[in-house]
């Protein structure tokens, strides 16, 4: 009861003039840059995160929601009409949604793909709002050893399940962690790794990090690959963008599975929505009664990831706002957005700052039906921005990034820096070095370190602290058990291959 | 499969410096006092793991070399390459010649030697962009942007 009369407090602050504006215009241009080949959601944030420097802390991360939302919306546009997936979750809605393209129902896959985003992205936002205050309300029990040991366990599963090489993305963390290290000790004050330049006392800025790993990267990668935009065309009228009733139909499966599977793998880090969606297809077309057709144009094959990297955003916002752990790049960014704002996600979020937390899950909802609204009269304006040639979108790329870059601290360095971070991105991308795993080593190596010196500080040094206690135990045996899991697998299948030899 | 064995190991060799430059660093500092742990103690522990790890990825490649993927376009690294490069130069020429100088260049550099679409098209979209950001961020919405001798 008292969550609905939070919820409903939430909802005033929401539905104030000024705050519906900033809800729409993040899910706008949430949705406009989204659309973009090669900006997934990390990118976008990182991208417009300038946009709301100078709002009032409530409309920016208002703002900031939308546009989180708006990003992931948008994905599916490329994949449908242009068979380039937006983003690494929109890689299945390719295999359905173009073929329905090819075949003229392009409008109608586009129809599905906002009706199934609305449906489970709203599912999610509901378990979000039920879950929420019982786990920040167990969270407030943890003292630092159980915060270590959550943070190990929660980046455990994000080099586990988030990479190709489970050794490159430990290493991609251990980097993050270093770039974290560098400026003044968090204790002491003492300078660490800033080669003496007093402009690094300060530490690195994580926008130019994240711009720079995701946005710069991502088009210099789009360079190498020589991407070219030839979209399929949209039909204009809205009766033309709506699926038949037969194809919804035989939908309504798959609006279930994505809004169960897409929450589920959301709350997981490091599992992230490319994960979701591929196992509500799998799960889609394991029960569909004609698994053969998938792949050729089936409505269900593009409603059910679509729906789950929908609802897998509500699943992320879970541990990043009870527990302030983001599970990925995208809530990583969202984390370090609200901490600029001065809004600390965590246990104490919900009791030091109600009016933000419930403000910001009610304005998810209205950014929800916002977007539904929006994208199925609007989606021949979106796909437009696919017509925008690459040598002028890439120019207007570097603009936005470098306008952030600089935004963030009115220092030139900063510049030259996001430069760096760019040819980071792009040599880690060459050499198969995910960057999430960076991205999350940098947000949370801070509190990881503060959380380890305080509880070896309360234990005199004594490392058993991390676990004599039974949460923190858990917790980290848990994580032992994640990160030695492909190792026992991998034995596991030598010794099954050598029984049947 | 030479490539691929190459950049694991180079990657891993480059990140196992890093890593031991960090411990050596680390260890210069407080590990462990009667206050509790000092600034190095959590540099020492990620440094000395990265080393490990960085040497298991080296070993990996050397035992388990994987076959290498064929690269379809060779010259596009270099085309990535060069538009960084130019990135890289604007950013740095920016804090003497402003954000709209050094982002117009940078723009007509893009269309005219990365896309190849002529001079005229380059500076079009050079001075349009230019113009656009000028207007939007530093008139419309107050972001200061590094400016030039001319003031903007």
């Amino acid at each position: 009861m008292e969550t609905f009369a939070a919820l409903g407090h939430g909802f005033a602050v929401a539905l104030q003039p000024v705050n519906l504006f900033w809800c729409f215009v993040g899910c706008f241009l949430g949705t406009i840059v989204g659309v973009l080949p090669g900006l997934g959601p990390a990118a976008t944030i990182a991208l417009l995160l300038p946009l709301t420097f100078g709002m009032d802390p409530t409309g920016g991360v208002i703002m900031l929601a939308g546009i989180y939302f708006g990003a992931k919306y948008g994905g599916s546009t490329t994949s449908i009409l242009l068979n380039i997936p937006g983003e690494a979750s929109s890689v299945v809605t390719c295999l359905d949604g173009y073929q329905m393209a090819r075949k003229g129902r392009g409008g109608a896959a586009l129809g599905i793909a906002a009706i199934a985003s609305f449906v489970a992205g709203t599912f999610g936002i509901v378990a979000l709002t039920l879950l929420a205050p019982p786990i920040a309300e167990f969270a407030l029990s943890f003292s630092s050893p159980e915060y270590f040991a959550l943070m190990v366990l929660g980046l455990s599963l994000v080099v586990v399940l988030g990479g190709s090489s489970l050794l490159k993305a430990l290493l991609s963390l251990l980097f993050g962690l270093w770039l974290t290290s560098i400026g003044t000790d968090l204790f002491t004050s003492q300078s660490r790794f800033t080669f003496g330049s007093s402009f690094l006392l300060g530490g690195i800025d994580f926008m130019v990090i994240a711009v720079g790993v995701f946005a710069i990267a991502g088009v210099m990668e789009s360079i190498r690959a020589r991407e070219e935009n030839t979209p399929i065309p949209v039909p204009n009228r809205l009766r033309e963008l709506m699926p038949s009733w037969a194809e919804l139909k035989a939908c309504r499966f798959a609006f279930l599975n994505g809004s169960v599977t897409g929450f589920i793998v959301g709350v997981l880090p490091g599992a992230g929505s490319a994960i979701a969606s591929f196992i509500a297809y799998g799960v889609e077309k394991a029960v569909s009664r004609h698994p053969e057709k998938f792949g050729t144009g089936v409505p269900e094959g593009v409603a059910a990831p679509e729906g789950a990297n929908n609802a897998d955003s509500g699943g992320a916002m879970v541990p990043l706002l009870t527990l302030g752990i983001p599970g990925g790049g995208s809530t990583a960014i969202l984390l370090s957005a609200l901490v600029v704002w001065g809004v600390k996600p965590g246990p104490l979020m919900m009791t030091e700052s109600p009016e933000v937390f419930w403000g910001l899950i009610a304005s998810l909802y209205i950014g929800s039906v916002m977007l539904l609204v929006m994208n199925l009269p609007l989606v021949p304006l979106f796909a437009q921005i696919l017509r925008i040639p690459v040598y002028v979108l890439f120019p207007l790329i570097f603009g936005l990034a470098l306008v952030g870059a600089f935004g963030v601290s009115d220092n030139p360095m900063n510049l030259m820096l996001l430069a760096g971070f760019g040819l980071l991105g792009y040599v880690m991308a060459q050499f198969g070095f995910p960057p999430a795993p960076l991205i999350l080593g940098f947000v949370l190596g801070d509190a990881m370190e503060r959380a380890v010196r305080q509880s070896l500080t309360m234990s005199m040094g004594d490392p058993a602290i991390l676990v004599e206690r039974p949460l923190s135990a858990v917790m980290l045996g848990l994580a032992v058990l994640v990160l030695i899991s492909p190792l026992l697998g991998r034995l596991l299948r030598r010794r099954r291959a050598g029984a049947t030899a | 499969m030479a490539r691929r064995l190459d950049r694991d190991v180079l990657a891993g060799v480059v990140l196992a410096g890093l890593g031991g430059y960090v411990a050596w660093r680390a260890l210069g500092w407080d590990i462990l006092t009667e206050d509790g742990p000092g600034p190095g103690f959590f540099p020492l522990g990620y440094g000395t793991l990265m080393v490990a790890l960085s040497a298991l990825l080296v070993l990996r490649a050397l035992l388990q070399p994987r076959p290498a993927e064929e690269e379809a376009d060779p010259g596009g690294h270099w085309r990535a390459l060069a538009t960084w490069a130019a990135f890289a130069g604007a950013a740095f020429v920016m804090q003497w010649i402003g954000f709209v100088a050094g982002f117009a260049l940078l723009s007509a550099f893009v269309v005219v030697f990365v896309f190849e679409r002529g001079w005229v098209r380059g500076a079009v979209v050079g001075f349009s962009a230019a113009a656009v950001f000028w207007l939007v961020f530093e008139r419309l919405m107050g972001v200061g942007l590094p400016a030039g001798p001319w003031g903007f």
